[in-house]
């Protein structure tokens, strides 16, 4: 779901960036924050803890949208800008302290 | 509230309700318990929550032992239910070839009384926490025994064991006085009426010196400052609590996954009460924990808070009466409460049973007051062993 038409906004055509949700690749837009080109390509589950979770706050206070960036656990995907190549997944649990370490 | 009673309890943390509930447990009746705000307002609901017994000296060890043989059974002995006891350890991370050698007599005392504490070299460091930066480490001390009890849960625990045996308790009662005739206490003066008792215990731990003040006594227990801060929630890693005196830092993680760090506010005098939060701690504390464990860098702090440590001239519990005013008795924790409720609410109950024999095999003289004798010529003043003490970070 992207919003197309606005009464007020003017939404310009932005460059394509492709990135990986769950090892399947797709498409953001430049400007993008992560929860909102997953939002476009109509996925709501971010993450998994006790139950499913989805965008709560948008505005990076609450621990709703928590997700697994490049390895790292606990990013706020609703204020992180996405960038191409990005590999995102949803995060089970709370994360390893650690485990992103090489 | 009771107009009278037997044994006035002034403190609702955990030595209060400690003393409170072994009191009741041992027969004793007609107990009233005055807290200033809610039950664990103060330092009890403040401490990191972690409990261990390798202490310096063998009074403290066995005083642990008998702790924690207890928390393993307090639950169901007042029927709360569980206190979230979790066993992992507690270890000392040395870096000082002093440390080292103190630390290694002390774990030969340890063994010998049977506190199972065991020396690491520093890449069994790293197989017991991966994330450990052990650069510049010389050693470790281990004992697995130590561990993690919910404080609040303990101290609810122990309320409702003393409730279910008819101890009152009374919260948001501010005392203001203890009246005092011929030598002898007579009644505690509160904001919300006059309780008249022959026999006080004050189990203030940070605030005692005030309390003691209102009976025209000094004793050495000086308010310490120490902060803490949680970090957001992260998987249960059951790693070992992390001391070091070196860093001046512990490092708890709790059972909900969110790690406890906490240190000393080393710019606020001793002998203040301040629970404010500071700038200086969150900063010094966050690059202090990162350099032990660099993957810190990418967990975010939730919060922090400020609670106090009740510092005695030799960081040992003081238990029993003042002699100078009859019926005047202290419960001071030494900043320990949390750890060794059991046996500060066990051997007061003894103190005032009159009790020659004793649950845990230790001398009263050895938590009594009389072996200060020498720190009362200087009150006010926090003396110098009083900063070098080795608790002085946990």
């Amino acid at each position: 779901m992207r919003i197309q038409q606005h009464p007020i906004l003017n939404f310009e055509p932005a460059e394509e960036i492709p990135f990986y949700f769950e090892g399947k690749k797709l498409t953001g837009k430049l400007g993008d924050t992560i929860a909102s080109a997953l939002h476009a390509n109509n996925i709501r589950m971010l993450r998994h803890e006790h139950r499913p979770r989805g965008l709560f706050c948008a505005i990076g206070n609450c621990a709703s949208c928590l997700m697994e960036v490049d390895g790292r656990p606990n990013v706020r995907v609703c204020v992180e800008k996405l960038r191409p190549g990005m590999v995102v997944k949803i995060q089970k649990g709370n994360g390893t302290l650690g485990k992103e370490e090489k | 509230m009771k107009k009278t009673a037997d044994i006035v309890i002034i403190g609702g943390g955990v030595a209060g309700c400690s003393c409170a509930y072994y009191l009741a447990k041992r027969g004793f009746r007609n107990i009233v318990l005055v807290e200033k705000k809610y039950i664990t307002s103060g330092s009890t609901g403040r401490c990191a929550a972690n409990f261990k017994e390798q202490w310096e000296s063998p009074v403290k060890c066995e005083m642990g032992k008998y702790s924690i043989r207890q928390f393993k059974v307090l639950g169901e002995e007042t029927g709360f239910g569980d206190l979230e006891v979790v066993q992992n350890g507690y270890m000392f991370t040395l870096y000082q070839p002093d440390q080292v050698a103190e630390f290694k007599r002390r774990q030969t005392m340890q063994n010998s009384i049977g506190v199972p504490t065991q020396y690491l070299e520093p890449y069994e460091v790293k197989q017991i926490i991966p994330q450990y930066n052990t650069a510049g480490l010389l050693g470790a001390i281990l004992n697995p025994e130590d561990g993690h009890i919910n404080p609040f849960k303990l101290t609810f625990a122990y309320e409702k064991g003393a409730k279910d045996r008819g101890v009152e308790f009374d919260t948001y009662t501010t005392v203001t006085g203890i009246r005092v005739e011929g030598g002898r206490v007579k009644a505690v003066i509160t904001d919300r009426g006059t309780i008249e008792t022959p026999v006080v215990i004050n189990a203030t731990e940070a605030e005692t010196k005030w309390i003691s003040r209102m009976v025209g006594l000094y004793h050495p227990v000086e308010p310490q400052k120490h902060e803490i801060l949680i970090t957001e929630p992260m998987d249960y890693l059951k790693l070992p609590m992390i001391t070091s005196y070196d860093q001046k830092i512990y490092i708890h993680q709790m059972p909900h996954g969110g790690f406890a760090m906490g240190t000393l506010n080393e710019f606020q005098p001793m002998g203040i009460v301040n629970y404010g939060s500071s700038w200086n701690f969150l900063e010094e504390m966050c690059r202090r924990a990162v350099q032990m464990i660099p993957a810190f860098q990418n967990v975010r702090v939730i919060r922090q808070w400020a609670g106090h440590y009740g510092m005695t001239p030799d960081m040992n519990v003081i238990l029993g009466p003042a002699p100078e005013v009859e019926g005047y008795i202290l419960a001071t924790g030494a900043a320990k409460s949390m750890m060794m409720s059991p046996a500060i609410g066990t051997l007061i109950a003894e103190i005032l049973a009159g009790d020659t024999e004793s649950a845990i095999p230790i001398s009263k003289k050895d938590v009594g007051l009389s072996r200060f004798q020498n720190y009362f010529i200087n009150p006010g003043g926090s003396s110098k062993k009083n900063m070098d003490a080795e608790d002085a970070v946990s």
